[in-house]
């Protein structure tokens, strides 16, 4: 009787750092910083873009509520589905080849050989540049008439490019540009995937006289199919929003706007806030259905990895 | 009369002469306002600049800081591109943060900054002893037309022009005179070689120089392809200077002012005749472009004035005067080249100029005053232009000692700008560039239309389209004035 009165005035005497420290509050004291920030800097954002979407703001005068209307603009908009459909296209083709690349690559850097070392450490260099920095880089490199890679070409006789200049090229040049930073980013997590294989499995197969392309197929990729899906989720997250390789090469010009420099353009030139908000919402709707389609996706091959 | 008198005339005729021609210059160089002139600022609070990154702001920077010596005034500075320097700026004056006591001003960006900009008629009567006459009477020295452009549409003057970009025709002199190459020309065209005053006279120049490695040029075997004209059809906003230059010559706009009886501007409207005209401008261009270099499709005049330097091109048909002195250095790159200067195909270029102008968001609008009419000053300007700057001033420019051999590299320029502001000065007045408060997006709309003319993902017809639906938009989202 007299332990439990005790127990009781203890419990009435704990200070607000015990309290805070018991199991029911210690999470959400520790996540609180967090949420702050996210408050302040994701969903307030977030919510003050959809809600300036649907008025008319262009700096000048207040908002003035005009409904859907941006989204219809937005909508009949050509040079919205032109710079939709060159970001999808962007996108597929980055994708595929930087995978294709990273993993043949992969495969190279995953056998014992003199100086791997050195060589992972150069494959590594393209992602340490600023996108920035490399965009302006290559727009120099590829010059038509003093660029370097022309030049070599000239040296060789196959006669210069018009890389950044040629309507039908410039977005491949483009495209190599992002593929030739974000390559590496594929090559080192398919790289960590393959050291981290079961080796008997693979030994398994092997006695068993499997092929190495059976191996390979049936084996390694399936393997890694998770870490696959990783690399395409995050390359779309981030090829929807490209924007630095064009910012020193072609600004949005010669046929390569993507619909990142088209949002930039209308809200931070045009400062039509309103249509800009539209624009960057869809973006975000966009990017959330694809990276939901592409989640479920790792959670189905992780639970088939398993 | 004897000798000895007529002697002593003549010494006294002299010396009223000497007292005459020092005490003129005296008087003269009095009327000419310098640091000197500035009077005591008793606002002390530090005053903040932007300017233009490149060559601009470095010839700057020493006069802020003697401006600062002088007056006790602290000046800092922010160097922006100019791709950057209109987005960065607007939001800062739209938000009234008074980030900058001075910004750099596009001149078609007068109108669009009126509101956040102080008249410098304002700052005279406040700060100037001898008012705004005394403001009237420094400016004289500088163009009207470009005080025009730096000026709104009822007149009040926001800022100060320090550097001018108007457009003018470089080629190559040496090329030009040389007699086979004349005769040549005379015989295939049946007219003289001379700087193109026509745009058909452009594209015959065009083609007959452009030129494939192992032709000759001036008698002499080609070493590479040499083109007739050098171009800047890339996605920036030169695209539109060009084309714009082709739409002014032959009389039409962009969007044509409409005025009232008492001749005040009450709106736009683009005409039938200005859809012809910008028709038929995006068409010529196109076909200009045939006698222009690789790479020209994502060129500025950057990529321009490169192929005129390093001789790959003989005319650049329009480039900014500011450009002249690389563009002279042909003359160290070629052997025997020799740069000149004259007015556009046409005579009806752009005719730009930075200003500086007061943010209304100073905390210290007098140092910005005076520090304006110093940058601005003729003593500054001559200097500047000395050391190849792009002086506005016409006094400056039009000083005769110029004209020497001498200055060929400094000054080349100068006669085809200062003609070109003549012919230009009557058509400033409704040019849409000078009188849109929405002109910031106007331009960036005619870049994009006209870049996409060039590359030919429009068709001319499609961009005179496109720029009529687009310049409703923007002009009724943004301007002050209706379309009608």
């Amino acid at each position: 009787m007299r332990e439990a009165v005790l127990g009781e005035s203890l419990e009435t005497r704990r200070t607000f750092w015990q309290i805070l420290a018991a199991d029911r509050y210690i999470k959400w004291f520790l996540i609180l910083p967090l949420l702050v920030v996210l408050l302040c800097f994701m969903f307030y954002p977030l919510f003050y873009c959809l809600y300036m979407s649907f008025h008319e703001y262009v700096l000048r005068a207040p908002p003035l509520f005009i409904g859907a209307e941006n989204y219809r603009v937005v909508l009949h908009d050509m040079v919205f589905w032109q710079a939709i459909g060159r970001t999808f296209y962007v996108l597929v083709v980055c994708i595929a080849v930087e995978l294709s690349l990273g993993m043949g690559i992969a495969l190279l850097l995953n056998r014992e050989f003199k100086g791997q070392n050195t060589i992972r450490g150069l494959c590594l260099l393209p992602l340490l540049i600023s996108p920035l920095a490399m965009s302006l880089m290559w727009n120099y490199m590829l010059h038509v008439q003093f660029g370097i890679v022309n030049q070599v070409l000239v040296w060789l006789r196959l006669g210069a490019v018009e890389w950044i200049s040629n309507p039908k090229i410039a977005i491949y040049s483009i495209m190599f540009i992002s593929i030739w930073q974000w390559t590496p980013f594929s090559i080192f997590v398919l790289l960590a995937g393959l050291r981290g294989l079961p080796k008997d499995a693979l030994e398994a197969a092997r006695v068993d006289g499997a092929s190495r392309w059976f191996t390979f197929r049936r084996l390694t990729l399936r393997m890694l199919t998770p870490l696959i899906i990783i690399i395409i989720l995050l390359r779309t997250m981030w090829l929807i929003r490209i924007f630095d390789p064009l910012y020193g090469t072609t600004r949005g010009g010669v046929g390569t706007e993507s619909l990142d420099w088209f949002m930039y353009r209308i809200s931070f030139v045009f400062f039509d806030v309103g249509k800009g908000s539209a624009l960057a919402l869809f973006s975000l709707y966009v990017t959330i259905v694809l990276c939901a389609i592409l989640y479920r996706q790792l959670i189905k091959a992780l639970g088939a990895a398993r | 009369m004897g000798k000895r008198s007529i002697k002593r005339l003549e010494w006294a005729l002299v010396v009223i002469a000497l007292v005459v021609l020092v005490g003129g210059q005296a008087l003269g160089a009095e009327k000419k306002f310098s640091l000197a002139d500035v009077p005591e600022i008793k606002n002390k609070r530090p005053i903040h600049v932007t300017l233009e990154a490149g060559g601009s702001a470095d010839l700057i920077i020493p006069y802020l800081q003697k401006f600062a010596e002088h007056t006790g005034v602290k000046v800092t500075s922010e160097s922006m591109v100019f791709a950057s320097l209109y987005s960065k700026v607007i939001v800062e004056l739209i938000a009234k943060t008074g980030a900058y006591d001075i910004v750099v001003t596009e001149t078609s960006w007068s109108n669009e900054w009126e509101d956040y900009l102080y008249p410098m008629q304002d700052l005279a009567k406040e700060y100037d002893p001898e008012g705004v006459e005394g403001l009237e009477r420094y400016l004289a020295g500088h163009d009207p037309g470009l005080l025009r452009m730096c000026s709104t549409v009822d007149g009040k003057l926001m800022g100060i022009p320090y550097y001018t970009y108007t457009l003018i025709y470089i080629y190559r002199e040496d090329v030009f005179n040389h007699p086979a190459e004349k005769a040549n020309f005379r015989k295939r065209y049946g007219y003289e070689l001379a700087p193109a005053q026509t745009w058909a006279q452009l594209r015959d120049q065009g083609e007959f120089f452009t030129r494939k490695k192992g032709e000759k040029l001036k008698g002499e075997v080609l070493e590479k392809d040499v083109y007739g004209l050098s171009m800047m059809a890339g996605r920036y906003p030169h695209v539109q200077d060009e084309v714009g230059a082709r739409v002014w010559s032959r009389g039409g706009h962009w969007a044509s002012p409409v005025r009232d009886e008492a001749g005040k501007l009450i709106g736009f409207k683009i005409t039938e005749k200005d859809k012809r005209i910008l028709q038929w401008a995006f068409e010529d261009y196109v076909r200009d472009l045939a006698f222009a270099p690789p790479g020209t499709l994502s060129g500025y005049w950057d990529f321009a004035t490169a192929q005129f330097a390093a001789g790959n091109a003989i005319i650049i048909p329009h480039i900014y005067d500011s450009l002249w002195n690389w563009a002279s250095s042909v003359e160290d790159e070629i052997p025997g080249a020799k740069a000149a200067a004259a007015l556009t195909p046409g005579n009806r270029p752009y005719t730009g100029a930075f200003h500086f102008s007061p943010s209304r968001d100073s905390q210290n609008p007098e140092a910005a005053y005076w520090l304006l009419k110093y940058i601005g000053s003729y003593q500054n300007q001559k200097e500047m232009a000395e050391g190849g700057w792009v002086s506005v001033r016409r006094d400056v420019l039009e000083d005769p000692q110029y004209t020497d051999p001498k200055w060929h590299r400094q000054f080349g320029w100068a006669r085809a700008s200062l003609d070109t502001w003549d012919e230009q000065f009557e058509d400033v007045e409704d040019y849409l560039h000078f009188n849109s408060a929405a002109f910031g997006k106007l331009y960036e709309m005619m870049t994009i239309i006209c870049h996409e003319n060039a590359i030919q993902q429009r068709t001319p017809a499609e961009g005179v389209q496109e720029w009529v639906k687009v310049f409703t938009d923007l002009q009724t989202k943004h301007g002050k004035l209706p379309v009608l």
